[in-house]
């Protein structure tokens, strides 16, 4: 039976390990310089190479040969390690044996010398499935170990890992590969094994392991046991269940048409011919995620050739970015919610349904000005509490700003430039402007303001402020240029919300049905 | 290289070719992987396929898997010493040698695959096989592996005993690890067409006709889910009062709907089902009101829907669809059913 390949090209020297080079170039100079740490954390996603590094590790500290490039593969300990006969490299998995026991286990063995090599190397993998007390039992010894140890610990899951573990070891993150670096080693491999493969069936391979070799080189291994002469394009594509390009590219153009009925035909053939509707979900979001790229002018980072460039360009020009912004939102969801879906297609034609719809009118593009109605306007909350207070020196530019329109003292004018007089009353008094926000100018008699406030509570609170009163009336009296007097009252409008909110029925409606008031008729 | 592998008619499976194709020919080839994740949504055929490839490992007989030789049988009837099928036990079950966890109730049925099992198993794959060739694992909806018991199976599973093989069934990869997927070979199953499930339904499960086409249309191309509803008549009966009780609803008054919602909330087991059914309706809806009827699952009611179609707008239509999945989703998130229900019933258009 053939091994995985994976396990065939696990890589043997540091300068096998791809992509990883701040990580090896590191260790190297370490081992040239004879700085080796005791303890080292290897992190980064899967399929990056961090057990294979922590196993070159192994095999180089322990390595008999003279020469500079260690591990030489050829002395015996080199070849007991591939062969996985070293009794002195100690590989625990720390997912299974997650308990403290099995570090006590481990700690009472640390103390005895190797048997054949120069160093005992403990390489613990998994290591955040490590319980906490087996975390802290093996504190001690990872800060302190025997002068024949070196402890090489590698997860996934740094952020797993308690800080007293992490100050105590060197760490080295490893990186998701690139796409170039993938497709090097894969080709690397196929010429080995002597596999021809269409170079955009590499790519697509590459493409689809997202910078895991293991997962890349697994596929690749897949595809192997198809057993014809040249891998091809459409075959990884009939395994992955990817649509073609050009399948892709229908589904867009149906979508800038917003041709529903021959959008969701096409969607229906794809996956009858076989395609994976949640693969096509994330083909549609990488190709709307490149028109995106290209109509805001920077397509060149996607490495697509002319043709793809030209063609695309046409079809970026369909839509405006909004679209593409919200296309790509819509078949993501898709695609999340397809991995569970119990209707295999489903979520995809909503998503296209809804793509091709406009804008739902809760956007704020779409939205009308608000037709004029017979209440007072908003009360600018957010806008006067994030306008900076006018410090007293420059309050008059602020009154010479704001004159101009003020004009003549009327209720109309009040209530258009309430902010303003907020702002003006701010700076002396915040509590005064805070209990203001809670009340509208009712009207206007000669000189007397009357304001409405919409709790009892608070027009009283106001009266007894100090200043309160003088602040505003001074802050009137500027702006309108005439002397002005403010009387406080309840809001004859709230006073009778509340007391329809009082209704019993009202109030059940509100509470189990969700209704809201909008206005009262008498 | 037209090799025996290329004919795979002897593997007995209705759809997947190229999966099949691709077992046969690292079969042939002499190299089967060590571990294999199947996914695919529940009733595409994961599980037969996975015996069908233990089959193919363990039989004796010329053209593997003949399905007639001792292992063969054997297999097919879960009896074979060297094949072992790992599923997840009940929220609460206490894990012990002796007594085997009790069947799945259903589909939506919550269970845990649990440490205890993945050491048991790793226990297991230690020693040689029995009568076969190969220790055969399968453990079926690794999904349901809770983390430790995921993170304990990865060491085996990167590099197993050289006479095992393991095979693992789930949803999707995604719902794993992303280091139990990356260890595997993944063939991620896909939905068959529905003319296939449909005359698979008619030729091998000798299903009728017209049965056969409903059933074809409403399994979106779940063969598993096809076959089970063609022998369980309950499902097509259920199916039907519940697209009663919402052409009902959608006539219903408020006071009425709340009514209803209160019923419905009582069968707290068959909401999932019904929230499908009803899920699947409102696609229908849109498909035809979008001039897409070709591809209309409830066949048998198309008179129906076109009503429907005519009634709603496109609008109320997706509101309807949007509510219904939000539901699905509130009932996997511990909510009160009652309430969640009402709400629906609500928020359907029509009232």
């Amino acid at each position: 039976m053939a091994q995985a390949l994976y396990l065939k090209y696990r890589p043997r020297t540091f300068g096998e390990v791809e992509g990883q080079a701040h990580v090896t170039t590191t260790l190297k100079n370490a081992l040239a310089l004879n700085r080796i740490a005791h303890a080292y954390l290897f992190t980064g996603p899967r399929g990056t190479g961090k057990t294979s590094t922590a196993r070159i590790l192994a095999k180089a500290v322990n390595c008999l040969s003279e020469g500079i490039d260690k591990p030489c593969n050829q002395c015996a300990v080199c070849q007991a390690i591939n062969e996985e006969r070293m009794l002195d490299l100690i590989e625990i998995d720390a997912a299974s044996n997650t308990s403290v026991e099995d570090i006590r286990d481990l700690r009472d063995k640390v103390d005895f010398r190797p048997s054949e090599a120069k160093f005992k190397v403990y390489i613990i993998d998994e290591v955040h499935m490590l319980s906490n007390a087996a975390f802290n039992a093996l504190l001690k010894t990872l800060e302190e170990p025997p002068p024949h140890v070196i402890f090489v610990l590698a997860t996934t899951d740094p952020q797993k890992i308690p800080a007293t573990v992490i100050s105590r070891v060197q760490r080295f993150d490893f990186r998701r590969l690139t796409l170039t670096e993938i497709i090097a080693r894969l080709s690397e491999i196929a010429a080995n094994e002597n596999l021809r493969i269409e170079p955009a069936a590499v790519e697509l391979i590459a493409r689809q392991a997202t910078g895991a070799m293991r997962d890349a080189i697994s596929l690749l291994d897949q595809l192997t046991a198809y057993g014809s002469d040249e891998i091809t394009l459409a075959q990884v594509q009939g395994l992955l269940g990817a649509a073609s390009h050009q399948m892709v590219d229908d589904i867009v153009a149906r979508l800038a048409e917003k041709d529903v009925a021959h959008g969701l035909a096409i969607i229906g053939n794809a996956v009858d011919n076989g395609a994976d509707p949640r693969q096509l979900a994330r083909e549609l979001v990488e190709y709307v995620r490149a028109l995106l790229f290209i109509k805001a002018g920077s397509g060149a980072v996607l490495t697509l050739t002319a043709e793809e460039q030209s063609e695309m360009t046409e079809r970026a020009k369909q839509f405006s970015s909004e679209q593409l912004v919200r296309a790509i939102r819509l078949f993501n969801q898709a695609a999340f919610e397809l991995r569970a879906s119990a209707h295999p297609t489903l979520p995809l034609e909503i998503a296209f349904v809804e793509a091709t719809l406009e804008e739902p009118a809760s956007a704020p593009r779409a939205v009308a000005p608000p037709p004029p109605r017979n209440v007072p306007p908003p009360k600018p909350r957010t806008e006067s509490r994030s306008a900076a207070p006018p410090k007293s020196a420059s309050s008059a530019n602020v009154a010479a700003d704001t004159m101009a329109s003020a004009g003549v003292l009327s209720v109309d004018a009040l209530r258009a430039g309430w902010s303003n007089v907020l702002a003006r009353v701010r700076p002396y008094n915040k509590m005064a402007e805070a209990l203001l926000r809670d009340a509208e100018p009712i009207k206007v008699e000669d000189n007397l303001v009357v304001l409405g406030f919409y709790y009892q509570g608070h027009a009283e609170r106001f009266e007894k402020q100090a200043n309160g009163k003088a602040m505003i009336e001074k802050a009137l009296t500027e702006i309108f240029q005439t002397q002005c007097r403010v009387k406080c009252v309840l809001s004859p409008k709230k006073a009778r919300l509340k007391a329809v909110e009082e209704d019993p029925l009202i109030r059940a409606a509100i509470n189990q049905l969700g209704a809201e008031i909008t206005e009262i008729h008498d | 290289m037209a090799t025996r592998a290329d004919d795979i008619s002897n593997w007995q499976i209705v759809g997947h070719d190229w999966a099949v194709h691709a077992l046969a020919r690292g079969l042939a080839a002499d190299r089967v992987a060590h571990a294999y994740l199947f996914t695919g949504t529940h009733g595409i055929g994961k599980t037969t396929l996975a015996r069908a490839l233990a089959q193919a490992l363990e039989c004796t007989g010329a053209n593997r898997p003949c399905g007639e030789c001792a292992a063969c049988q054997k297999i097919a009837r879960n009896r074979h010493p060297d094949v072992q099928i790992i599923d997840g036990v009940p929220v609460g079950y206490k894990f012990d040698d002796k007594t085997l966890p009790p069947p799945r109730l259903n589909e939506s049925e919550r269970r845990i695959l649990k440490i205890d099992q993945i050491r048991a198993v790793q226990h297991d794959v230690s020693r040689a096989p029995f009568e076969g060739r190969w220790r055969i694992i399968l453990l079926r909806r690794f999904e349901e592996a809770n983390e430790e018991a995921a993170n304990a199976f990865l060491k085996t599973l990167e590099e197993p005993p050289s006479h095992t093989r393991l095979i693992l069934t789930a949803r999707d990869a995604s719902l794993l690890l992303p280091t139990i997927a990356s260890r595997c070979q993944v063939m991620a199953l896909r939905p068959l067409s529905l003319a296939q499930v449909e005359a698979a339904l008619i030729e091998r499960w000798r299903v009728e006709p017209a049965t056969a086409r409903l059933l074809a249309h409403l399994s979106g191309g779940r063969l598993g889910w096809a076959v089970r509803a063609s022998s369980d008549s309950t499902r097509l009966d259920a199916r039907r009062a519940y697209l009663d009780a919402l052409n009902a609803a959608l006539i219903e008054g408020r006071a009425e709907r709340l009514a209803r919602a209160g019923d419905l909330a009582k069968e707290t087991d068959a909401l999932p089902e019904l929230l499908e059914q009803w899920i699947g309706w409102w696609r229908d809806v849109l498909l035809v009101q979008n001039g897409e009827s070709a591809r209309v699952a409830n066949v048998d009611r198309e008179e129906n829907l076109r009503e429907h179609a005519a009634r709603f707008r496109l609008d109320e239509a997706q509101g309807a669809l949007k509510a219904l999945r939000a539901t699905s989703r509130y009932l996997t998130q511990n909510v009160n059913t009652r309430l969640a229900m009402e709400v629906l019933l609500l928020n359907l258009p029509g009232s």
